[in-house]
């Protein structure tokens, strides 16, 4: 009897559980006693958002072994030559790195944040097998040059160079909650995730060997430059959804490039010295010339969509599909209707819009431009936003130094302060501005590398050009995003004793892939919903932040602790990741490791096909974007009777918001730490600040007594 | 005429199953923003300029870093009664959870996870990360691994593939004892069981898979795993090399890229064929290690507010097993054949699955059956907490008479689980009720019966020759399990402590109750020890205790 009392006890709850919350739904009734009038709408300029952030070498594969790469080199290289007489294993003769120790006494705050810790905390000092196998890679990488810089590119190509400079590529493997990030999802892994993740965020990192795990001001500067000139423009294959595992084209600056059109204005240039000025299309250092690739070798692929898929369609080996962004542009229209590629849209003259593409010239050699031609933007924005210091990023050789002596003399960073060294430049003060530069207060200690005034007003000019270039990128950010999100009229829907119940559409205004794409389980896009009654007193608010800057999902870990109520209403486009229980269905989880399932979770390949569900059984997303062209959805709003506080007027102000990440994603990744000594609320203030306003709505309610 | 009308009944199943999405679909489509919007009152209109006041009027602050917002709380939020009275249960539920977490932190000695609420005011730098452990064989080009990357060979479709050979696994060695009063009771046994994976890959879609199990082989409907049997003193052999898993799997836009060179024909259909592992509702519907069969698999397929729905077709031809709703162990059926379409989408609450699978069965009386599974999983945010529910109804009918492998009858399973407060822990509470014979289409010799879902007590090890302790029949009967999982040393060492039972709802009305402890641990990267205690008792048995202790090394 007791038996068959637990028994059906536990099976009746259990359904009864489950079967009730299938069966709650959003808050609905009918009824009148209320009556509400209209409303309007208005959308805020793009300026409104504005500055609100804070010898005809064969291409060739890149070997481990320097041997190798002579073997391959034309004979009469110069820099053959050279390293034959500096054979590869006689790395010891490379002059050791001498790091430069931060001074730890200077005051001055990261970014200016006086609620952070200093940026100078002394640096810890490498293992020494680690720093060895770092000394090698540089070592290899400065001597051959297999990768060129970007800022090497710049010297023809200004305009290219400035648009790239400002992007999310070049921003990729910069930023420090990616970084995190992936050291975190590693770590929880057990190290089996490998270089999965940052094997598309710095291709050349990792093609020279470099330690996954490492500060980027120790990189080498092609490979801190991420998605730089050479990760596409030396790539010779069409590899497809692979992940970003493509093979790079190794070779110097003279070396071919590889682009869509081909190489005839560029052989023109070459032809024309008079005009140009004497190019160097083969290394000699006996005459004095401009480098030069020796040729333009056309290459298809890299102006079709698939091109982009080989890193914007995500998936890992045990079939965790991450991205579909290529995907969903397949089956869109712009793909199937309209025979669109990413290119005419992301790159285009009206970035957002398939809006043609400039005619410009190339490239500026010495004074004088090429031909004009079909010229590409390639600052691509997204939904990404820099968080780290203006010194630091966007990329400007006259702004950063290379730090290590040894390779100093062949970098092409010699700007005016190494990374570190404007980590400790706290511009929020003033720095370099007459204001304060005439106004110091006694006995104010500057580190000592920014103890010069002089150096300082330079360091301020600087900064300058780039918060122009960020506010510059950040207008065409709000000009794409704003095109791909759309937010309808207020509607009113009843209102009633029991309160007003309003709704505003939301809808995907591209025909080119989901809204938000790609990395949409960390996207946050929400509606902030805030009502006011007559005397300004808030009676509503919806995708209001806690105090960690979260909105109140239950990713919020002041939701999740208990310390606030879940926002009910929240409407968010924000992908969730799913993993899988031991028991007990699935939960959602801030990251997608389903350590319920396994107390040492692997990454290995799928053992069953990753096709047939799409997924690998621990993990999965639960899409939640607009699907393209015009995916839609409403968000539903209920302002509860008891919260009016009379016939009003209400005035409900809504705005459409675009975040970069989720604050909780900076909380759950912080037990690994970030980049540039910041701290996670550092990290977390730079995220918010940065969230952009892409549409606003206003109504008013005008409620009548009956 | 009883089976005729069963076959018509199943066919027709199957079919309304299969046009299930596009009814949706359309469903979804009819209901355009245009229609459902009710018509606005227009007797107070605004002006545009007054708008544009409005908006210049507030602080551009509101628009960036509203963080003062926070400390409003609108009265609506406030637990409604509904809301209190449903979460009264896990809340109650959830109060062991603490002192249960106390007690196993003193006994194993481990930290229990807390989570912070707030976000950390200091910098600590970058933190060391485990280096990548190495699988046992790396040809051509490590898994994940860190360096130079090799071109490409291309081939005569236009595809560059770079082969590379990467062999890893699992090694499960458990020594356990149990006597469940069957024949072949006590077990006390030492059992070995070797995963052992080699893949070929070509690209990131393309590759082979071949699985080998040297230290357990399937014969007919059981598995012998080689080990050592404690009772006689005997050693027992279950050596052999046969391929488990041996399939091809890609995506045929990419296999073939020059028919579609602007990516505009959108011809990405994954596919997979050869000898195979298959899974359906969560292992409810359908749960084979070693089927024969061809998939081929349509992603990303949006439509309205249906997103990314997935459909799979699949045609299995060979080494199908067929489950039994009331005889325990599952037939091989060499001659039985599947067909089976196995969908999944993502709608705004919940994710959705229907799947529909026809069996054809051999001669000698395993009988044709339709069976067909739909689940609704998805999250609740009430007041206090978020639940996780998954709801699952199953159906199988015999289309050529009833059978033991072909029978008619369905299968409610439902799981809730929430986290409590500050904690990564789980609490679980999960039921079943079965209705007459639930029959699986396909179910593989060690994948025990549909319920292993439930709970530990529920489900068989994978090892050896022990069975679930409570491992109920799905014929006319009910039960459940409530559980939590408690996380130590950052999930690293684990406990689950379960309680359940189950009541037949005909016949005897016999029933089982039972309580099982799991505690896991991970030990550096490659190890895992785990050990397992339970004791069951079922009607006019007696007790039947039971004990594991496995260790797992992963390569």
């Amino acid at each position: 009897m007791a038996i068959r009392v637990c028994v059906f006890g536990t099976t009746a709850f259990g359904l009864l559980v489950a079967i009730l919350f299938h069966g709650i739904n959003g808050a609905d009734s009918s009824g009148s006693g209320l009556r509400v009038e209209n409303c309007a709408a208005i959308d805020p300029p793009a300026e409104a958002n504005r500055g609100n952030s804070s010898s005809l070498q064969e291409p060739q594969h890149f070997p481990a072994d320097v041997d190798a790469i002579l073997a391959e080199l034309p004979p009469g290289c110069g820099a053959t030559t050279e390293l034959r007489a500096t054979p590869s294993h006689s790395h010891a003769e490379v002059v050791p790195i001498s790091w430069q120790q931060p001074t730890t006494e200077a005051p001055h705050l990261l970014n200016g944040d006086q609620t952070g810790t200093p940026a100078n905390a002394p640096h810890v000092p490498r293992p020494e097998p680690l720093q060895h196998v770092i000394d090698q890679a540089h070592a290899d990488c400065y001597i051959n040059d297999p990768f060129p810089s970007a800022a090497k590119c710049k010297t023809c190509h200004p305009g290219h160079y400035r648009e790239w400079s400002v992007s999310p590529h070049a921003y990729a493997q910069l930023s420090p909650v990616f970084n995190t990030m992936y050291n975190k999802l590693n770590k929880l892994n057990n190290g089996t995730l490998g270089d999965f993740c940052i094997r598309c965020h710095t291709p050349v990192g990792l093609t020279i060997g470099e330690p996954l795990v490492m500060s980027n001001m120790d990189r080498h500067p092609t490979s801190r430059e991420g998605v730089t000139c050479v990760v596409c423009h030396r790539v010779n294959q069409a590899w497809g959804k692979g992940s970003g595992r493509r093979a790079l084209v190794a070779g110097n600056l003279n070396a071919p490039i590889y682009g869509p059109t081909g190489s005839e204005i560029l052989q023109q240039v070459i032809a024309n010295p008079d005009a140009y000025g004497v190019l160097k299309p083969v290394p000699n250092d006996d005459v004095r010339g401009r480098d030069i690739h020796q040729t333009a070798i056309p290459f298809f692929e890299l102006s079709t969509p698939g091109f982009c898929g080989a890193c914007h369609d995500v998936f890992a080996p045990n079939g965790f599909r991450l991205e579909d962004a290529f995907s969903e542009f397949k089956s869109s229209p712009a793909a199937r209707e309209k025979q669109q590629s990413c290119q005419d849209c992301h790159m285009s003259a009206q970035p957002g819009r398939a809006s043609g593409y400039r005619c410009e010239p190339a490239a500026q050699v010495g004074n004088v431009a090429t031909p004009p031609r079909k010229r590409t933007n390639h600052m691509i924005v997204g939904p990404d936003y820099s968080i780290v210091h203006p010194g630091i990023f966007p990329h400007n050789p006259d702004a950063v130094r290379e730090e290590h002596a040894a390779y100093a003399a062949d970098s092409p960073y010699v700007g005016l302060a190494t990374m570190r060294e404007w980590l400790q430049f706290d511009y929020s003060s003033g720095w370099g501005t007459p204001e304060f530069e005439h106004n110091i207060p006694e006995g104010y200690v500057f580190p000592e590398c920014w103890q010069d005034a002089g150096r300082r007003f330079r360091a301020a000019d600087i900064l300058r050009k780039q918060f122009e270039l960020l506010a510059e990128a950040r207008a065409l950010q709000h000009q794409v995003l704003g095109t791909g999100y759309q937010l309808g009229e207020i509607e009113l829907v009843k209102c009633d004793n029991r309160g007003i119940d309003f709704r505003v559409l939301v809808y995907n205004g591209t025909d080119g892939h989901g809204v938000p794409t790609g990395f949409d389980a960390e996207r946050l896009v929400f509606l902030r919903v805030t009502v006011v009654d007559s005397t300004g007193k808030l009676v509503f608010v919806s995708g209001d932040l806690d105090p960690n800057g979260d909105v109140r999902d239950s990713h919020s870990f002041y939701v999740h602790n208990g310390k606030l109520p879940v926002d009910r209403q929240l409407f968010s486009l924000q992908t969730k990741f799913i993993t899988r229980n031991v028991f007990g269905g699935e939960r959602e989880q801030i990251l997608n490791v389903p350590y319920s399932l396994d107390p040492l979770p692997y990454t290995r390949p799928e053992t069953r096909p990753f096709t047939v569900l799409g997924r690998p059984l621990g993990a999965r997303k639960h899409k939640q974007n607009l699907a393209a062209n015009r995916g839609w959805r409403y968000a539903d709003y209920h302002v509860d009777a008891r919260q009016l506080t009379g016939v009003g007027p209400y005035s409900a102000h809504v705005e459409l918001i675009a975040g970069m990440v989720p604050v909780n994603l900076v909380h759950e990744i912080s037990s690994v730490g970030f980049d540039y000594d910041m701290s996670p609320r550092q990290v977390a203030n730079a995220i918010v600040a940065g969230h952009l306003t892409l549409h606003a709505r206003e109504a008013v309610f005008r409620v009548h007594e009956r | 005429m009883h089976s005729i009308l069963l076959k018509r009944a199943g066919l027709l199943t199957f079919v309304l199953m299969l046009m299930a999405w596009p009814l949706a679909l359309c469903s979804q489509a009819r209901q355009t923003p245009t229609q459902a919007a009710p018509p606005l009152l227009k007797d107070v209109v605004i002006d545009s300029q007054q708008d544009e006041q409005l908006f210049e009027e507030l602080p551009p602050e509101v628009f960036v870093n509203p963080h003062e917002l926070h400390t409003f709380v609108p009265r609506e939020e406030h637990a409604p009664l509904h809301l209190r009275i449903i979460e009264f249960g896990p809340t109650l539920l959830t109060k062991p959870a603490e002192p249960l977490a106390r007690t196993f932190g003193h006994i194993f000695g481990g930290h229990h996870d807390h989570i912070e609420t707030e976000l950390g005011e200091f910098p600590i730098g970058i933190q060391p990360i485990p280096e990548r452990p190495s699988l046992l064989i790396e040809w051509n080009e490590g898994f994940l691994a860190n360096g130079p990357l090799a071109h490409g060979i291309e081939t005569h479709t236009g595809a560059i593939w770079r082969p590379a050979l990467w062999v890893f696994g699992e090694y499960r060695s458990a020594i356990q004892y149990t006597d469940q009063h069957r024949p072949v009771d006590p077990v006390a046994e030492w059992a070995h069981r070797l995963d052992l994976f080699a893949q070929v890959n070509l690209t990131g879609t393309e590759r082979v898979l071949m699985q080998f199990r040297p230290f357990d082989e399937e014969e007919g409907a059981v598995r012998s795993f080689s080990g050592y049997d404690f009772r006689n003193g005997d050693g027992f052999d279950g050596s052999n090399f046969r391929f488990n898993t041996l399939f091809f799997e890609g995506d045929f836009g990419e296999l073939f890229p020059r028919l579609d060179p602007f990516d505009s024909l959108s011809l990405d259909y994954g596919f997979a064929v050869g000898r195979m592992p298959l899974l359906a509702q969560q292992g409810l519907l359908i749960n084979e290690d070693m089927l024969d069969a061809i998939t081929i698999t349509r992603n990303t397929i949006n439509a309205g507010r249906l997103l990314n729905l997935r459909a799979t077709f699949v045609y299995a031809w060979g080494n199908v097993n067929r489950n039994s709703a009331t005889q325990m162990g599952n037939a091989y059926d060499s001659a039985s054949r599947m067909i089976a379409l196995l969908t999944e989408g993502d709608f705004k609450h919940s994710t959705i699955n229907i799947d529909a699978a026809y069996v054809f069965g051999n001669e000698f009386g395993t009988g044709d059956l339709v069976a067909f599974g739909v689940s609704s999983i998805r999250r609740h945010y009430l007041h206090h907490n978020t639940y996780n529910t998954s709801l699952h109804l199953l159906a199988s009918y015999p289309i050529s008479g009833r059978t033991a492998y072909a029978d008619q009858g369905e299968l409610l399973f439902a799981q809730t689980s929430w986290t409590p407060h500050c904690t990564e822990d789980l609490i679980y509470l999960n039921g079943f009720w079965a209705i007459d014979q639930f029959t699986s289409p396909a179910r593989g010799p060690l994948a025990g019966n549909a319920l292993g879902q439930t709970g530990v007590l529920y489900s068989a090890p994978g090892i050896g020759n022990l069975d679930a302790p409570l491992g109920p029949l799905t014929d006319n009967r009910a039960g459940g399990s409530l559980g939590y999982q408690l996380f130590y040393d950052h999930t690293r060492q684990q406990v689950i402590f379960e309680i359940g039972g189950h009541k037949e709802t005909k016949g005897e009305h016999s029933g089982a109750l039972g309580a099982a402890v799991r505690w896991q641990r991970a030990i550096g990267q490659r190890y895992i020890l785990l050990l397992d205690g339970y004791t069951a008792k079922r009607e006019s048995q007696n007790t039947i205790p039971g004990f594991r202790a496995e260790l797992r090394i992963k390569y």
